[in-house]
């Protein structure tokens, strides 16, 4: 039981350096940001269809692409 | 090496070492003075005692690289029994003295510069009890010195023991003339470098002996005496007595080495040192209630040599009217003794030791290179005693007792108005206890609710152990960190400034039908290098005065039509209240995107903002190619260390629970 007792912090202090690494490695950045394929070409024309687009993107692939 | 001859009987009295003036016959004990190259008889020496002492003339040994040879002795008997002062021969000729009582050895040489007038002066009362006193500059007696004070000869001593001692006999060659039966008043001083002294009343001027401590091992002896009569390896048969108060049959279970005897029956205590017995004190508290070991328990504990209960003492003390009890029991094994104490159900097993242990700043002693920690200080009475003593033990006995703990040990000293006896402890764990006592004895024995004095703390141990685990990988975290901020590029890719004009109502959510669409992008730019980079997006609104700017990001790839989308939000607000002023939030914002594959981008930037219609703020934007955060950094550190505030507040609590 101790010995167990023992390894608690051991195992803590390694997630946090597999954290640390892993977040090390994105530079600290986040990887949990939107990620929306095949958007049309005219937004750069009417940047308002971005919107649209997605609307209807969302509607068709409720879980994703 | 010049031959004489005993001046009573003409046997051969070798005489070897050019510092030896006497000798004592090994054939009749004629003790002669050398005369020239003739012998003079001056008196007789007394009949040895078998002191089963594994030195014997002719021992041989080498003591921190000095060779020394054992060329005669005088023995005496002191209050533990026999005491032997081996006169040595060493290499160069020189003459030295190895003392050598109940096991321990002090390799001494007698101090011939010593200033005579520093003496500390002995008178001795009615009672017999010697008063012991410092001199001034001028040889007058000062103030009485007790065990445990401090006084200046050629260093600073401490006494340690008052004593008497009877010269039994000698025999060999010596540089000192002895008289059988006769009683040498003795001081044992001992300093806080490990050096040991004797202060030797027998003659006048005292002689003064000062030297260290040895342990056998350090003396490297040859040439000791057969080991079937040596001191160490022959067990010596329990006696039979009668107890002077009930009549009850004991068992003296070492009888060479006890001086009192307490019946277990009806608490008379006998002086057991002489074939008669006398009664010496007797204890009306007769109780063995609490008694965990009984007379006769024999004890293997690990790493020591099997040892038996031979004696047991209850004790008590009286703190801010609160009464302590706990229980002492003397151990004896072949070739000395120590003591294990039972307090509240947790057992520490003290050795005696030797010297006096080093004050230290912060009321700390230092022992052997350890720093014990003061503890306690208090008065302990007898009030029981069961079985045999290696003193006159008597009821009601009182000493000063102080505690220094540095789990799991101790050092504790016990003071009486003779004496100053230090002794160290090491705590003895439950289970370990328990395996090393007869079954039927260890059945009995209660597993401690308390914490032990010296009982190593789990939680300080895990505590040091979880803070150096936390140290070493802050620091690598920190190496690591820093490399990658020197590392990481910085590239700014996009840089550009904006207007923003509200053109909704206020608070309109982007994409109801009431929210005016104001999006707009920014021209392609290239985000260049590798596709595990990251890109991160700086707004800042620099005018932003208690108000917020939204924006909807999205970073397109103009190439893949792949966008990455984010919610930004500047919102900088501030003011007085109650005279206090206050602001919260920040003019900017930044979102960091990882693994972002290189190629053209633009930027798609749609706002949402509190301000009226009609104003509005300006921003700008910048996008940068591999930036290294130091978030992880710092989330992480902290993280590792938030568990070690548990742990020194669980350390703290079960320190505070010791006993």
């Amino acid at each position: 039981m101790n010995f167990l007792k023992a390894l608690v912090y051991p195992i803590f202090a390694a997630s946090m350096g597999f954290g640390f690494f892993a977040n090390y490695r994105l530079g600290g950045a986040s990887d949990e940001f939107e990620e929306i394929n095949q958007v049309p070409k005219t937004v750069r024309q009417n940047p308002g269809i971005y919107r649209s687009h997605y609307a209807w993107f969302t509607r068709n692939f409720p879980g994703g692409k | 090496m010049p031959e004489l001859s005993c001046p009573n009987c003409g046997a051969p009295v070798p005489i070897e070492n050019k510092a030896s003036v006497y000798a004592v016959c090994s054939s009749c004990k004629t003790l002669s003075v050398k005369k020239d190259v003739a012998l003079e008889k001056i008196g007789l020496a007394g009949e040895l005692s078998d002191d089963h002492s594994i030195v014997q003339i002719g021992t041989e040994g080498d003591y921190k690289g000095r060779h020394f040879r054992v060329l005669g002795r005088i023995q005496l008997r002191f209050e533990l029994g026999f005491w032997n002062e081996w006169h040595v021969a060493e290499g160069d000729g020189s003459s030295a003295w190895l003392g050598e009582a109940q096991g321990s050895y002090y390799y001494t040489k007698i101090e011939t510069g010593v200033d005579h007038e520093k003496l500390p002066l002995l008178e001795t009362e009615d009672s017999g009890e010697i008063r012991v006193y410092s001199t001034t500059s001028e040889g007058n007696r000062k103030e009485r010195i007790r065990p445990g004070d401090t006084f200046t000869l050629d260093k600073d001593w401490t006494l340690k023991e008052v004593m008497t001692a009877t010269c039994v006999g000698g025999e060999g060659e010596l540089p000192l003339s002895f008289e059988t039966g006769y009683t040498a008043p003795l001081l044992d001083l001992a300093n806080e470098d490990g050096l040991f002294g004797t202060l030797d009343y027998s003659d006048s001027p005292a002689l003064f002996f000062s030297g260290t401590f040895a342990t056998l091992e350090e003396l490297h002896l040859t040439n000791i005496r057969q080991e079937e009569v040596a001191y160490n390896q022959t067990p010596i048969p329990a006696k039979s007595l009668q107890c002077l108060g009930c009549g009850a049959s004991l068992n003296q279970l070492s009888p060479g080495f006890s001086k009192s005897i307490a019946c277990e029956y009806c608490g008379t205590v006998m002086d057991a040192e002489n074939e008669e017995l006398k009664i010496i004190s007797k204890f009306e508290d007769i109780s063995k209630k609490d008694v965990k070991l009984p007379l006769g328990t024999k004890i293997k504990l690990p790493k020591l040599p099997e040892s038996q209960v031979i004696g047991v003492l209850k004790k008590s003390t009286e703190v801010d009217g609160d009464t302590y009890t706990w229980t002492d029991y003397l151990l004896r094994y072949q070739g000395g003794y120590s003591w294990l104490n039972e307090n509240a159900d947790n057992w520490t097993y003290f050795e005696p030791l030797p010297g006096v242990p080093k004050w230290a700043a912060g009321l700390k002693r230092v022992f052997d290179k350890k720093a014990y920690k003061w503890f306690s200080s208090s008065d302990s009475k007898t009030d029981l005693a069961l079985g045999e003593f290696y003193w006159k033990v008597s009821a009601g006995e009182k000493a000063e007792i102080e505690d220094y703990i540095a789990p799991p040990n101790m050092i504790s000293s016990e003071k009486t108005s003779q004496e100053i006896f230090w002794s160290k402890g090491t705590f003895i764990p439950f289970d370990v206890m328990r395996k090393s006592l007869p079954l039927d004895v260890a059945s009995t024995l209660q597993k401690p609710e308390v914490v032990g004095v010296c009982e190593p703390n789990p939680f300080k141990i895990r505590f040091k152990r979880n803070f150096w685990v936390a140290l070493a990988l802050t620091a690598l975290f920190l190496i690591v960190q820093i490399h990658g901020c020197v590392k990481a590029k910085n590239q700014t890719v996009f840089k550009g400034s904006f207007n923003y004009t509200q053109t909704s109502a206020q608070n309109t959510d982007i994409g109801t039908p009431s929210f005016r669409d104001n999006s707009f992008v920014t021209d392609v730019f290239e985000i260049p290098g590798d596709p595990s980079e990251n890109v991160e997006i700086q707004i800042e609104a620099p005018n932003l005065d208690n108000r917020y700017l939204y924006f909807s990001t999205a970073l397109i790839n103009a190439d893949t039509d792949t966008a990455y989308d984010i919610g930004m939000e500047t919102s900088y607000y501030h003011g007085v209240d109650d005279g206090e002023s206050w602001s919260e939030g920040s003019k900017s914002d930044s979102k960091a995107l990882a693994e972002i594959p290189p190629g053209k981008y633009y930027l798609r930037l749609e706002s949402q903002s509190d301000y009226l219609p009609g104003t509005g703020s300006e921003y700008k934007v910048t996008v940068l190619r591999d930036v290294m955060s130091s978030a992880p950094f710092f989330l992480f550190s902290i993280l590792l260390w938030l568990p070690l505030i548990y742990t020194y507040f669980r350390s703290y609590l079960f320190e505070s629970r010791r006993e």
